[in-house]
């Protein structure tokens, strides 16, 4: 799970390793039900100056963007007024969505938008898949690490957050405000069954283990066996403390047998062994 | 014939009807710039042009005048951004300038407003105790009252209280008529610029500036047009209510500078506040116009101290996202309501503590609203030339030119009450 505020301000290079600026924002097409981000918006700390389409992205690190050969031939410049070539359903996520007022469907205003929570679909193509109105994100971008880790990440499924007006406007996304306050461990359960492994596996970091632990044990036995088995021993031994017994006691069996991850190692030893025999007979 | 005599004799009708509709319309928009306008003239601006009428007389009269059209640009962009994008003015800076620079401006809005608010109250226990009652009783009571007011009521019983309130700033017209002033000076200040170059007329020109267009009064006039659901129909007529309040303060400001300048500046008297102005008017204009300017300070304060922590709550909601409207319950907008109620018990706790120094909080206060005014009004400017956000009703260039020369103005004022004010 990546969060688009970490992401932008990366610097994006080309093939041969040149920079031709920083991620300033991504764009979305909003009739895409998706929610894939579909071009990156490029420039200089201060402006856009090109949209690139995802195409031409090679990889996407949290350290850098790298172009893929030929890139430069995809960049379209931005109007030296300021003017983006956007899409007539297309918007830009920090420009338009981060920040934005949520309000129910009654009208009342609820909270702001405090960051997007993107997944990486196969392909490393990435997908909008929640909007974090907890108040740690709000001191996590004021760079207020410590206090953020006092309050749990707060999600809206990207699903149940409906675009009803222009840019600014008071009404930018509507929920039901149950939906604001944090997805339950059912919805959280959800999310995990449609998300990578690695993206689910970040997310279970993100929440805690009181929480993690309740989205688990929502999840069916295929998808929390990948998730159990793909997180770090630390990290699932503290959630298998907040898991109910019945579910711990089934995990813990599977746990304590070797993991994929170690077998290499194994093997080795093994080879070694056997082949030491092999040499002595 | 018959046709276009009942023609005629129906047209009166629609026009008479028409008339109405848009008076009942002016009247039901009327609000937001009256209370954001005429709460600009609390204890500390009535302090402020005391002060400017008791020491330089009418000469300066005309800073004043800069100020109320400062004012209006300020307040009506103010209110057109409000009704606009739907948003208050500290939600749009979150979403065009980032979080850190909403929740510094909140962070300084906050203080700001809990050092005026004490302001407010030591207000209406000065000018309470000109009658007579002690801070102990007028303080908490006012407070109560003030607060039960604003937060049990519906949004038009409240604004109707505080217009009523309001009200009571005629008596610094009539303070200023039983003064006797010479008109003919009086418009000759207020026309022809001058004043003498020395480092308390400087520091008067500023702190008139800076009593005038006050950051909390900016906020305060955006929120209140947002929860008044103010729609860009009615922007015709809330420019006219804009104007009103803003006038308004400055008439207000006149006759109190004009009351100070025939009495006090005549006979060389100097005064520290309001309520010191109060008890000199009495033997040189008399016992009523000391009892007017005195129940004018009480009902300024009162006025001040329902509006500035509404203002306070409406800049936090705004920041965090939350419901934040007179009408709405206490479970829907919890935040709002405990906001207001904090800043209220912290501003009457400090009054109420015995020996406490109120000077440095206030100073400390107009500190901080002068270093917050510029940066709000260059976040309004940026707001109100982004076309994505107010659409076709961005600032056109000319317009945009004069927010730009009245920010400098604003800005060289501000340097100079700084850096004369520290000096």
């Amino acid at each position: 799970m990546l969060r688009f505020t970490d992401e932008i301000r990366q610097p994006v290079v080309l093939a041969d390793g040149s920079a031709i600026g920083v991620l300033r924002d991504l764009t979305l097409i909003l009739a895409d039900g998706d929610a894939v981000v579909d071009r990156l918006a490029v420039g200089s700390r201060f402006r856009i100056s090109h949209l690139l389409p995802w195409s031409a992205v090679a990889s996407f690190e949290h350290s850098q963007v790298e172009l893929l050969p030929g890139a430069e031939a995809l960049l379209v410049p931005v109007d030296p007024t300021g003017v983006l070539p956007l899409e007539s359903d297309e918007m830009l996520i920090g420009r338009d969505v981060l920040d934005a007022q949520i309000v129910d469907v009654g009208g009342q205003r609820l909270v702001r938008i405090a960051d997007i929570l993107l997944t990486r679909l196969p392909g490393e193509r990435l997908r909008v898949v929640a909007a974090d109105v907890g108040f740690g994100s709000v001191c996590q971008r004021m760079g207020l690490r410590r206090l953020a880790a006092r309050w749990p990440t707060e999600a809206v499924a990207w699903e149940d957050l409906h675009l009803t007006s222009a840019r600014g406007h008071v009404v930018q996304l509507a929920t039901a405000r149950a939906l604001v306050h944090r997805l339950d461990a059912a919805e959280l359960a959800t999310l995990l069954a449609h998300v990578p492994t690695r993206s689910a596996v970040d997310l279970l970091e993100m929440l805690g283990p009181e929480r993690a632990a309740a989205a688990i044990a929502a999840t069916q036995y295929d998808v929390s066996r990948r998730l159990v088995l793909a997180l770090d021993g630390e990290t699932v031994e503290t959630v298998l403390e907040h898991l109910p017994e019945e579910h711990a006691r089934r995990w813990r069996p599977i746990l304590a047998k070797p993991r994929p991850i170690r077998r290499p190692y194994r093997r080795h030893r093994g080879w070694r062994r056997t082949r030491g025999r092999d040499a002595a007979t | 014939m018959t046709e276009q005599t009942s023609k005629s004799a129906a047209s009166p009708a629609p026009i008479i009807s028409g008339r109405r509709a848009r008076l009942a319309m002016l009247l039901a928009v009327l609000g937001p710039g009256l209370l954001a306008g005429l709460s600009d003239d609390d204890p500390a601006g009535i302090t402020t042009y005391s002060v400017l009428g008791a020491q330089f007389g009418y000469q300066m009269l005309w800073v004043l005048l800069l100020s109320t059209v400062a004012l209006v640009l300020f307040h009506q962009l103010g209110a057109r951004m409000g009704v606009v994008t739907g948003q208050g003015l500290i939600g749009l800076v979150r979403q065009r300038y980032g979080v850190r620079r909403a929740a510094l401006a909140t962070v300084t809005l906050v203080i700001a407003n809990v050092g005026t608010t004490c302001a407010e109250y030591a207000g209406i226990a000065a000018g309470l105790e000109l009658f007579g009652v002690t801070r102990y009783i007028s303080v908490p009571v006012t407070a109560v009252l003030v607060s039960g007011i604003v937060l049990r009521g519906s949004f038009h019983r409240i604004e109707h209280v505080l217009m009523a309130l309001s009200a009571v700033f005629l008596a610094y017209i009539a303070s200023g008529v039983l003064a006797h002033p010479d008109w003919g000076a009086a418009f000759q200040g207020l026309a022809v610029p001058s004043m003498p170059l020395t480092r308390d007329a400087i520091l008067i020109a500023t702190a008139t500036v800076g009593t005038t267009l006050a950051p909390w009064g900016l906020t305060f006039i955006q929120s209140y047009a947002v929860d008044k659901k103010l729609t860009p129909a009615d922007l015709r007529f809330e420019n006219i209510d804009v104007i009103t309040g803003a006038v308004l303060t400055g008439v207000i400001g006149f006759f109190i500078v004009v009351a100070c300048a025939a009495t006090l500046h005549a006979t060389g008297a100097t005064i520290d506040d309001a309520s010191d102005a109060a008890r000199a008017l009495e033997p040189l204009a008399g016992n009523l116009a000391s009892t007017l300017f005195g129940v004018g300070i009480v009902g300024a304060a009162l006025l001040a101290a329902a509006i500035l922590p509404l203002s306070t709550s409406y800049s936090v909601c705004e920041f965090v996202g939350a419901e934040a409207a007179l009408d709405a319950d206490y479970a829907d907008a919890r935040l709002f309501y405990l906001t207001y109620g904090a800043i209220t018990a912290i501003a009457v706790g400090l009054v109420l503590v015995p020996g406490i120094a109120l000077i440095p909080i206030l100073v400390l206060t107009q500190v901080l609203n002068a270093v917050l005014l510029l940066p709000l009004l260059a976040f309004m400017y940026g707001i109100a030339r982004d076309r994505d956000l107010m659409g076709e009703y961005t600032a056109p260039r000319g317009l945009a030119g004069v927010y730009l020369v009245t920010m400098a103005l604003i800005g060289l004022c501000v340097a100079a009450l700084l850096v004369l004010g520290i000096g």
